[in-house]
């Protein structure tokens, strides 16, 4: 079965309807943020795609994952569905005036278009919040 | 080369698990390698593992039990030829079936590759939930059903009751695995899988 571009790989022998998209971004700060900031703001980014999704008639979240790369170290959070709890950890220790991030957004029973849209509305959203700018490193 | 699977539905705990049985299994001097394979096309979960100096290859955009199972065939080609580990894990996607992993591990040629067991990791906060779901639950069937050994992950965070019911359930799914209970977050269980493993 042919790959798809966005990120969907339609599973040979299931209907589960899986759909996901992932990409990795750098998100440049207006003013150094501690990773107290970050941490809230990876937070509420997620919340944010999960709302949206659930918004388009996503059955559920299979998992967004994330991974973000500062100078100082590294975040990595996750989520199966804000039911459950927002996982959290890493090592980043200092003020960081950008960050690379990767995303992973997998959701159930819903279209690759609403998890892309969700996703880059999400980070859209948020970038206005916060005050940053994102470039798309890879899509 | 011993090849190990750790299976399992979307945010079962693959990732925390798969790291933490490498660890242990470097710290009784066995050379380990990893390879993750994620449906989408950045390697979300391969970062997460180097980030702990483990060395790890990663095979996006796809499902290494269909159409990259000759990617995983060359991988572990790879690997055997410029890293000569002793156990090989293998984190396949969430929507992978494990009996079809287990024939893209058979691809690989002219190694001597032990096929070691086939872990499914159970959601003990979730996997109720998503058997119930007429979809998702036949397949999550028969990722359980393909398994040599069921593991109920997140032990931590679900009563003993819980824990029974979800024994009871993957025992008339699959009657021959052996069952655990662990918390690959806090490492509850785990020495026992790593036994089982070497």
């Amino acid at each position: 079965m042919p790959h798809e571009d966005r990120g969907e790989v339609p599973h040979e022998e299931e209907h589960i309807s899986i759909s996901g998209y992932g990409s990795t971004f750098l998100l440049r700060f207006s003013r150094p943020f501690s990773p107290e900031e970050i941490k809230v703001l990876v937070a509420d980014f997620i919340k944010t795609v999960e709302a949206s999704l659930m918004k388009r008639s996503a059955k559920g979240i299979g998992h967004i994952k994330l991974y973000i790369k500062g100078r100082s170290g590294y975040i990595r959070a996750d989520t199966i569905g804000s039911k459950y709890g927002l996982y959290m950890d890493g090592t980043i220790s200092e003020l960081e005036g950008s960050v690379q991030m990767t995303i992973n957004t997998i959701a159930i029973h819903t279209t690759k278009e609403d998890v892309f849209i969700a996703t880059r509305e999400g980070l859209e959203d948020v970038a206005k919040r916060y005050g940053f700018i994102v470039e798309d490193l890879k899509s | 080369m011993k090849v190990v699977q750790i299976a399992g539905f979307l945010g079962s705990g693959k990732t925390t698990a798969i790291i933490a049985l490498s660890r242990s299994l470097a710290e009784k001097g066995k050379k380990v390698a990893i390879i993750v394979n994620e449906i989408g096309d950045v390697p979300v979960d391969a970062k997460v593992v180097s980030e702990y100096g483990l060395k790890v290859r990663d095979i996006g955009g796809g499902c290494i039990c269909c159409e990259l199972l000759v990617s995983l065939a060359y991988t572990l080609e790879e690997l055997a030829r410029s890293y000569s580990p002793d156990y090989v894990l293998i984190e396949p996607s969430g929507v992978s079936i494990p009996s079809s992993v287990k024939d893209g591990i058979g691809l690989a040629k002219g190694l001597n590759v032990e096929k070691g067991p086939v872990i499914v990791l159970f959601d003990g906060e979730r996997g109720q939930e998503q058997l119930s779901d007429e979809d998702l639950g036949k397949f999550i069937k028969r990722q359980i059903a393909g398994a040599d050994i069921v593991t109920i992950n997140k032990i931590d965070a679900i009563e003993d009751g819980a824990a029974r019911s979800h024994e009871g359930l993957i025992r008339t799914i699959n009657p021959n695995a052996k069952i655990l209970r662990i918390s690959a977050k806090n490492g509850l269980g785990l020495e026992e899988l790593v036994k089982l493993i070497i």
